[in-house]
């Protein structure tokens, strides 16, 4: 299902499909910062969890009915002291990964989703539809490669994004549709190459242009993003732009 | 800063039973697991201060940033049409370079009392803070959200007098907690739920005077919570920070 959410998406942004999904990992999961595959202390199953721990940390997969059967005991009378109290308890330390709540379904490689479906390598997912590769996501659909974003549809490869659609390559972009390798562009919309805008239309380099000319335009560059990733499976991020120039 | 130090002073008094003094001392501590810290670099233009939060991608443009003020007169700036029709992706980066110096940071709402911080409001006496939405009286944090009198926290929501608490919501009077809602009073503990007056409770629901998920009754939890708190009290004093975090409980 995932597969065919990203196929629609590339179509959407990009006019045509530009492959399967797993082609395109190495690229779109570079904005998941915090994911670890870890194994279950008790079932020995895999566990996603959250980065951040010491290598000799032990993890359960969230919800593990065994769990609560190994400690049903606790003498406190030999907790006299913060290192008998921290002995007593270090054996029931167990960090919890696979954390998936509420109503979710298809929901594979991630920790901490609630009310999700269709969701892929993600950590922090609250009220999502088909999101691959994404990190710190709220009430969004399809998106793929995503970090801090919010209310937005048809998103690929952005940061710090919030109620937008049909976004690529953008970090900090508000209220806006249709913008391609845009930073720092609120309430605007049909803008390529842009950078700190505030209602525009139309743009391509902070340049507004007429329909026809932005449209004409539009297709070219559009047209050298989807060749790019169809034979690269990767392409320049936002970032790199910024920087100056090609830095992958 | 005074709000913010008499904030810091009656949170730790009511969650450590000891009132700290002199937040900065403490701010390496308090920053030590969060999600993404404050980053501070000089706009390119004017080198004035500019703050942003921490994470990978806004690191690698630290040194071509503008503060909110300045982006918005630089986006005045724009390619010729010439420039424009000979865009493209190879030669986009060297092209846009007359434009893209840029910023990251959002100011949203009234706020009163906001220092060093990057993506705030409406928000109230916050300090060394990442998106700081909706909150009062919060320090050395990422992300904390509807929240008050928080310290050192990262990714919370709807919570209050917390210090080093992540990725949780609806928390009261919590210290190293991770991964937990609903709970008060709860120390160095990590998914849990609807605990009230808990100390190292790992995965549980539903629990009153716990200690390592075990009820132990009233007496002997007060007594337990003493000694630990007394134990905190004089590492904190002393080094301005715990080796033991929530993270490291029982990896030696």
């Amino acid at each position: 299902m995932i597969n065919n959410a990203w196929k629609s998406t590339c179509k959407v942004l990009f006019g045509e499909e530009l492959g399967e999904l797993k082609d395109f990992e190495g690229y779109l999961e570079k904005n998941v910062q915090k994911l670890i595959n870890a194994t279950c202390a008790i079932s020995g199953k895999e566990v996603t969890a959250t980065k951040g721990y010491p290598p000799n940390a032990r993890f359960i997969s969230y919800g593990i009915p065994e769990y609560e059967k190994i400690y049903l005991e606790l003498n406190v009378n030999e907790i006299k002291d913060i290192d008998s109290l921290f002995g007593a308890i270090k054996e029931r330390a167990y960090y919890s990964g696979n954390n998936i709540l509420g109503n979710c379904k298809d929901v594979v490689r991630t920790n901490k989703a609630l009310e999700s479906f269709y969701v892929d390598g993600c950590e922090i997912v609250f009220r999502g539809k088909y999101i691959y590769g994404s990190e710190m996501v709220r009430d969004c659909e399809y998106v793929f490669g995503c970090s801090q974003t919010a209310e937005d549809k048809f998103q690929i490869m952005t940061c710090e994004t919030w109620r937008n659609q049909r976004i690529f390559e953008s970090i900090r972009t508000y209220l806006s549709s249709d913008c391609y390798y845009c930073a720092n562009v609120e309430s605007s919309q049909n803008c390529m190459f842009c950078f700190n805008l505030r209602n525009k239309r139309y743009c391509i380099g902070n340049l507004e242009l007429s329909v026809d000319k932005y449209s004409a335009l539009k297709k070219k560059l559009v047209n050298e993003m989807a060749q790019e990733l169809k034979g690269k499976k990767r392409i320049s991020s936002i970032i790199d732009v910024i920087q100056g120039g090609e830095n992958e | 800063m005074n709000e913010l130090e008499e904030a810091f002073e009656k949170t730790t008094q009511l969650v450590l039973g000891n009132g700290l003094t002199d937040l900065n001392e403490y701010k390496e501590w308090l920053e030590k697991d969060l999600f993404g810290k404050i980053g501070r670099t000089k706009s390119v233009k004017s080198g004035k201060a500019v703050y942003f939060p921490s994470v990978p991608n806004f690191e690698r443009i630290a040194g071509n940033m503008l503060t909110l003020e300045e982006s918005l007169e630089y986006g005045k700036n724009a390619l010729s049409e010439k420039q424009v029709e000979k865009l493209s992706l190879k030669n986009a980066g060297e092209t846009l370079k007359g434009i893209s110096s840029t910023s990251v940071e959002v100011v949203y709402g009234h706020n009163i009392g906001i220092k060093e911080c990057a993506g705030y409001g409406p928000s109230q006496y916050c300090y060394r803070s990442c998106f700081a939405w909706f909150d009062k009286f919060c320090a050395c944090s990422f992300w904390p959200r509807t929240s008050e009198y928080c310290f050192g926290v990262s990714r919370i929501l709807d919570s209050k007098f917390c210090i080093r608490c992540f990725d949780s919501t609806n928390l009261t009077r919590c210290f190293e907690v991770s991964d937990s809602t609903s709970c008060s009073d709860l120390y160095f503990s990590h998914n849990c739920e609807n605990v009230r007056d808990g100390i190292l409770c790992f995965n549980i629901k539903n629990k009153k005077y716990a200690v390592g998920n075990i009820e132990v009754g009233r007496e002997q939890y007060m007594r337990i919570k003493k000694m630990l708190l007394e134990w905190v009290g004089k590492e904190l004093e002393g080094k301005k920070k715990l080796e033991i975090r929530i993270f490291n409980i029982g990896c030696d």
